[in-house]
This record gives C-alpha cells, sequence and structure tokens, in this order.
C-alpha cells in the first residue's frame, strides 16, 4: 500500500533529519564555546593555574561524546522499530479522536472492529452524505462519553459502522482522507512538514535567547523570565493538564464499565490523587532522597562569575559581607531541578508530538500543530530560564535543551507507528536515562567539588 | 484433561482484549498526571518561593507571573474552541 510505505519511509526520514539538525546544532556550538567551557571549569575548581588543564579537557569532551552517541543510537533503534511496527499495525491508529480534551490516543470501542473506525471520523461522514446519522453522534465525535445513553449511542454505531462497511471498503477511505489534504501531498508527509516546523519553532526559541548576551546575562530580565515561567507551569498544570487527565479517566470509567478496575476506575478524587503523588514523587527525589543541595548551592556560589558580581553589588549594598545571605541569593535554580524540569517537558511534548502523530485527517493534524506551537515557545524559554538560572555552562545547556528538542521528532515518529507497547517502555527509558544522566552530572560535580580543598591548600 | 485445560486457558484470557483496550488510555491519563505534578511542584515549590526570596523588584516580578498565567490560559482556552 502507497500509504504504509510513506509513512515508514517518512519515520526514517524524519527521525534522521531531525535528530541531525538537533545534533549538529549542538555540536556547532559545542565547538564554539568548547574553550570557554574549559576555562569554565578552569575558574571553576581550579583557578587559573591550569594544573589540571588536561583532565578538565578531556572529562569535558566525553559527556557530549556519550551523549551525542547515546541520542543518535536511541534514535537509530527507535526508527528501526518503528518502521518495522509501521509495517505490522497500520489499522489500529485510524480510529478517531473521541473527545475533545483528549489529544491522546482514542479509547478503542470494544464492540467495534478496529478496520470501520475510519468511516466513523465526522469528516469521512461528511464526504459519504451521512449527515442524519451524523446527527446521532454527540458534538466532538464521542461515542462512549453521552452518559445518559450509552448503549443507544454504541448500537447507532454499529448499525452506522455496518451500512458504511456495505457501501464501501476502508481501503477506498483512507485514500479519500488521504486525497482530502491540500496540495495532493499525503497526511504523512503533511505531519513530517508540520513537525519540522514545530522543532525549528523550538529550537530558534532557546538557540536565540542564548545566543544573544543581553538576554542570558540580564539579570533583572532573566527574573521577571523565571515569574513569568512559574505562572505558565501553574496555568499548564490547572488549566490545560489536569483538566485534559481528568477527561481521560472519565472516558475510561465510561468505556470500562462492566470490568474489574471499575470500581475504583469510578473514584472521582483519583486523577488528583495521582498528581499529588507525581508532586511527592518530584518532591521526594529533589528534597528527600538525594539532599545534595548544599553542596551544590555552595559550589555554585564559589564557582559561578555571574553569581559573583551579583552577590557583590549586594555586599556594596548592604556594607558588610553577610555569607548566609549570599549563600541563599544565589539559589535559584540547581542544574538538578533544571534537569528534571527537562523530563516533565519532554514527557509532555512526546504525548502531545504523539497526538499530532495519531491524527488522521488534515484539520486535525493542522489544528495541533497550530496549539502545540502556540504554547511551546513558552515552555521553552520556561526551561531555557530554568537552566540559565542553574548557572550550567553554555554547551551543556545546549546539550540538554537539544535532548529535549529530540522528544517532538520522537513523539510523531511513535504516534505514527501507533504501537502502544512501545511507547511507554520509551517513556519510562527516557525518564530513566534522564534521571541517570541527572545523577551522572551530580557525582561528577561532587567528585570535583571534594577534589577542590586539597588542591586549594596546596 | 488437555481439553479441559484449553478450555480453562481460553476462558481466563478472553477478557484480556478489553483490557488492553483501555490499559493504555489510563497509563496515558496517569502519565499527565504525574506531569502535571511536576508542573505544580516546579512552579509552586521551585520557582515561585525562590524568585520572592529576593524581595527586589516584587511587583514585577508578581505582574510577570499574573501574565504568564493569563496567557497559557488565554491559549489553552483558545485552542479548545478551535477543537470543538
Amino acid at each position: 500500500m502507497n500509504s504504509r510505505s510513506s509513512s515508514k519511509w517518512g519515520i526514517a526520514i524524519l527521525i534522521l533529519s531531525q535528530c541531525a539538525v538537533s545534533t549538529t546544532d549542538a555540536v556547532t556550538l559545542w565547538h564554539n564555546q568548547k574553550d570557554n567551557f574549559k576555562d569554565y571549569y578552569q575558574r571553576k575548581f581550579y583557578g587559573s593555574s591550569g594544573m589540571f588543564g588536561d583532565t578538565t579537557a578531556a572529562s569535558g569532551d566525553s559527556p557530549l561524546n556519550v551523549r551525542g552517541g547515546d541520542t543518535a543510537s536511541s534514535c537509530d533503534s527507535t526508527s528501526a522499530t518503528s518502521s518495522i511496527t509501521a509495517t505490522k499495525r497500520q489499522k489500529q491508529h485510524r480510529s478517531p479522536r473521541f473527545s475533545i480534551l483528549s489529544k491522546r490516543q482514542p479509547i478503542i470501542p470494544i464492540d467495534c472492529c478496529t478496520d470501520c473506525s475510519t468511516c466513523m471520523s465526522i469528516s469521512s461522514l461528511e464526504t459519504y452524505n451521512c449527515h442524519d446519522a451524523l446527527s446521532s453522534i454527540p458534538r466532538g465525535g464521542h461515542l462512549h462519553h453521552t452518559h445518559d445513553g450509552s448503549s443507544s449511542a454504541t448500537s447507532a454505531a454499529n448499525v452506522l459502522a455496518d451500512t458504511l462497511l456495505d457501501n464501501t471498503s476502508p481501503n477506498a477511505a483512507s485514500e479519500l482522507i488521504n486525497t482530502a489534504t491540500p496540495y495532493g501531498i499525503p497526511l504523512n508527509i503533511w505531519k513530517i512538514i508540520f513537525q519540522a516546523m514545530l522543532t525549528t519553532i523550538n529550537v530558534v526559541c532557546w538557540l536565540l535567547p542564548l545566543k544573544s548576551k543581553k538576554i542570558s546575562e540580564n539579570k533583572l530580565g532573566l527574573s521577571i523570565a523565571n515569574a513569568f515561567s512559574g505562572g505558565v507551569f501553574l496555568s499548564l498544570a490547572f488549566g490545560h493538564l489536569i483538566p485534559e487527565c481528568v477527561e481521560g479517566f472519565h472516558g475510561v470509567k465510561s468505556s470500562s464499565s462492566g470490568t474489574v478496575g471499575s470500581s475504583i476506575l469510578s473514584n472521582e478524587a483519583l486523577p488528583y490523587m495521582i498528581v499529588l503523588s507525581g508532586y511527592l514523587l518530584i518532591f521526594f527525589v529533589e528534597k528527600v532522597a538525594f539532599d545534595a543541595h548544599d553542596i551544590m548551592h555552595e559550589m555554585e556560589s564559589g564557582g559561578n562569575s555571574s553569581h559573583d558580581s551579583h552577590t557583590n553589588k549586594k555586599e556594596k549594598k548592604n556594607g558588610a559581607p553577610l555569607p548566609s545571605l549570599t549563600t541563599k541569593e544565589s539559589s535559584g535554580f540547581t542544574g538538578s531541578s533544571a534537569v528534571i524540569l527537562l523530563g516533565a517537558l519532554g514527557v509532555h511534548s512526546i504525548l502531545e508530538m504523539t497526538a499530532l502523530g495519531l491524527a488522521d485527517t488534515f484539520g486535525d493534524s493542522a489544528l495541533l500543530s497550530l496549539s502545540i506551537a502556540l504554547h511551546q515557545p513558552a515552555e521553552s524559554i520556561a526551561l531555557l530560564v530554568a537552566f540559565l538560572k542553574s548557572g550550567m555552562p553554555k554547551p551543556q545547556i545546549v546539550q540538554f535543551l537539544s535532548v529535549f528538542s529530540c522528544m517532538g521528532p520522537i513523539g510523531v515518529a511513535i504516534g505514527m507507528a501507533g504501537k502502544w507497547r512501545i511507547v511507554y517502555i520509551v517513556y519510562l527509558a527516557l525518564y530513566l536515562q534522564i534521571l541517570n544522566t541527572r545523577y551522572g552530572t551530580k557525582t561528577h560535580s561532587t567528585l570535583y567539588h571534594y577534589y577542590l580543598p586539597s588542591t586549594n591548600s596546596e | 484433561m488437555a481439553q479441559k485445560l484449553t478450555q480453562r486457558y481460553t476462558t481466563t484470557t478472553y477478557p484480556q482484549p478489553t483490557v488492553n483496550n483501555f490499559a493504555s488510555p489510563i497509563v496515558d491519563a496517569s502519565m499527565l498526571a504525574v506531569v502535571a505534578g511536576t508542573f505544580v511542584y516546579v512552579g509552586a515549590t521551585e520557582v515561585i518561593p525562590e524568585e520572592w526570596e529576593d524581595p527586589e523588584h516584587k511587583w514585577k516580578k508578581f505582574f510577570a507571573l499574573i501574565s504568564g498565567i493569563v496567557t497559557i490560559f488565554a491559549i489553552t482556552q483558545y485552542t479548545m474552541t478551535l477543537e470543538m
């Protein structure tokens, strides 16, 4: 089939090109600022003695190589698996989106075969002039969300699917959907175009402010942007994510009314409690399990030049140096919390991009990419601010942010491949890898920290 | 005996497709919930207290916070009306 082969090649080209783009970005910036990085470590830990210049260069070199190799290999493996799965399961992700809010994987109707689900999307109904059948479906095309008469709705859907199956084959329906896109370009290619645009927007949004020194070294601007990003996060959590996951739980509950877990799922407080447990998870990881904050803070206040200038200003104002106050003021973000934020935003953007990969009409995918493009700049700027506040060297920031930009292509590829077992394994692997790199950097820096006093005393 | 075993096997595995059908949306939704919890943590526990430790420019910062909230709220509402 034409669409299968095109989606397969599309996935391969997509992943390779996007990974290439962001890794070359990282590498070029790395090469530009390699000397700065080296200087940073020298200034930070050894003064300007250059006693351990070779070791710092080596240790500075290795993280990029390792991380670049990691991302490349992971992307390659996903492309390989996705190309396999794309040939295997093409029909499953053609099911329509069921609710307004849930842009994720739609709930597959239990009693309906997945083959006829293409015919049940509203646009195809409109193309077949089934207006009376269309009116029986509630707005948004959601079949399982009607609380009063779900049985009648499903029976209507069955009848509708039967009639449509009699008239046309799903093959013809998919061809119709493909030809309905503008310029005759198939839908998957359109998705790739949208995705490339989104990734360029994303990269531009963090690369331009990072490159310009006016923005990244303006203290007041940084703190105002930080407050703005705090508002962005709170508003995203309370206005966008929590309603969406409540909606998701609602759909699951109504679709699994007869099964065993329904008594647990019907609990209204469940999604909120999961939100709270997510909060507690990060709280535990940050504040309880690995309490290396003091070490990090001392190190950062000792090493970072911009923090130094800030504290110097403070001392001039106050007249006398206050050591406890200065360490508090230089706290801001730590590198670990910035990386945790990267993990959360990465999972969020993978979920969103998966929805884009799953969209089965041109209008749907255009709307989704518009909505992603509207709030992605805020997210990437917030992430950039978090990294800038952590006082990390810029090449490392570029590495982490290009990992963040890789999440989008991976998400679309997952959505277009449509194999769900792999999706969650990949989520888990990414999250674990991010946490791993976080602890890796932390042990790295604490090692440096413990190494520092001995060299100083000598 | 073998027939009975196969029967039992089939009867026990029969409800599994339905479980699988709702298993991935629920994992999706709980993933979203955990991400939301992370966002709340970052917003309410990391950013805001540490930014307001330094009371300088507190009004400007507060204005920035409110404008961030309002911007994202407006964007989400706008996209919701688009998807209707």
